[in-house]
């Protein structure tokens, strides 16, 4: 596979993937009192 | 131009119709007041604008040592006494909107509205060794080595391929925001708590936020409007965290509703 192709993948998977979203906005996400405020949009 | 507000000179721009009223824009961390170029056109045929560069960024002084909160509040509220504004409404954009939410809390009689995009009401304890690792990042290897990053968090992966100019354009904002603004800035958002609070503001509030913002996602600004009670949220699609730039188009509807 080319690796610009695969570069795009592995970044796509990086950016919006289960395994990482960014440290500080997953923290917020896992923050209870956020975590309790989902839903209420 | 510049004038001097609580001892350092702060530069501002202040455009648009004379006899509209008064919209202030506080721009991320990182950028200054250009990085607004987009909302410019919608917003000037009707109202005054008044664009500045946060301490620490553009050409406003940058002081070493860590700033606070409040001192880019008042800062912000300096500028609006000095060239006589008395009511406005605020748009802030990620430290923007951090910077609104002090506004709004302490000033709330002044403001006519808030535009909060992008943004967060607390760093969790868990996040502060992040925000020391990239204060030290930039002490000991300047902005060059963070661009990256910043710019993979602030747009998408399809919107840093399709347009290399808007993205150029971003960069050097990045690159030119002296080592000491960065760190000032980043040491009031580390401290930012006011999560709790948004529920003594009594204005009304419009909330933005890219639905795929990595660095503030939509948790944190459902959290921000389940707390402000006459609040009203709305996630652009296709989006991440300058989503004024990103889905320009989408942004301005948005915001020209709420402020008409």
């Amino acid at each position: 596979m080319d690796m610009d192709i695969r570069y795009n993948i592995v970044t796509r998977i990086l950016q919006y993937g289960i395994f990482f979203k960014e440290q500080i906005g997953n923290a917020l996400t896992q923050h209870e009192p956020c975590k309790q405020s989902g839903g209420n949009s | 131009m510049k004038i001097e507000i609580n001892g350092l000179n702060i530069n501002y721009e202040l455009s648009g119709n004379e006899d509209g009223p008064v919209v202030i824009m506080s721009h991320s961390l990182c950028t200054n007041l250009d990085m607004w170029y987009l909302q410019m056109a919608v917003l000037e045929p009707g109202f005054r604008v008044l664009r500045y560069d946060t301490r620490g960024h553009g050409h406003s002084d940058a002081p070493d040592g860590a700033y606070t909160l409040d001192q880019l509040a008042d800062d912000a509220m300096g500028l609006l006494d000095a060239l006589g504004i008395d009511r406005f409404h605020w748009v802030g954009i990620s430290m923007g909107g951090m910077i609104g939410q002090n506004v709004a809390l302490n000033h709330a009689d002044r403001l006519q509205s808030l535009v909060l995009c992008d943004t967060a009401a607390i760093m969790p304890e868990d996040v502060q060794p992040l925000w020391e690792e990239r204060i030290s990042a930039a002490k000991n290897q300047g902005m060059q080595p963070m661009v990256k990053e910043i710019l993979q968090r602030w747009f998408t992966q399809s919107f840093l391929s399709k347009y290399p100019p808007e993205v150029r354009r971003i960069t050097d904002q990045i690159l030119e925001t002296p080592v000491t603004g960065y760190i000032g800035c980043s040491e009031a958002i580390r401290r930012l708590d006011y999560l709790e609070r948004l529920s003594e503001i009594p204005i009304p509030t419009l909330i933005i936020v890219g639905e795929e913002d990595p660095g503030t996602p939509v948790e944190a600004s459902e959290a921000i409007h389940a707390r402000i009670p006459d609040s009203q949220l709305n996630i652009i699609p296709s989006a991440a965290h300058l989503c004024n730039l990103e889905q320009a188009e989408s942004f301005n509807k948005i915001l020209m509703d709420f402020l008409q």
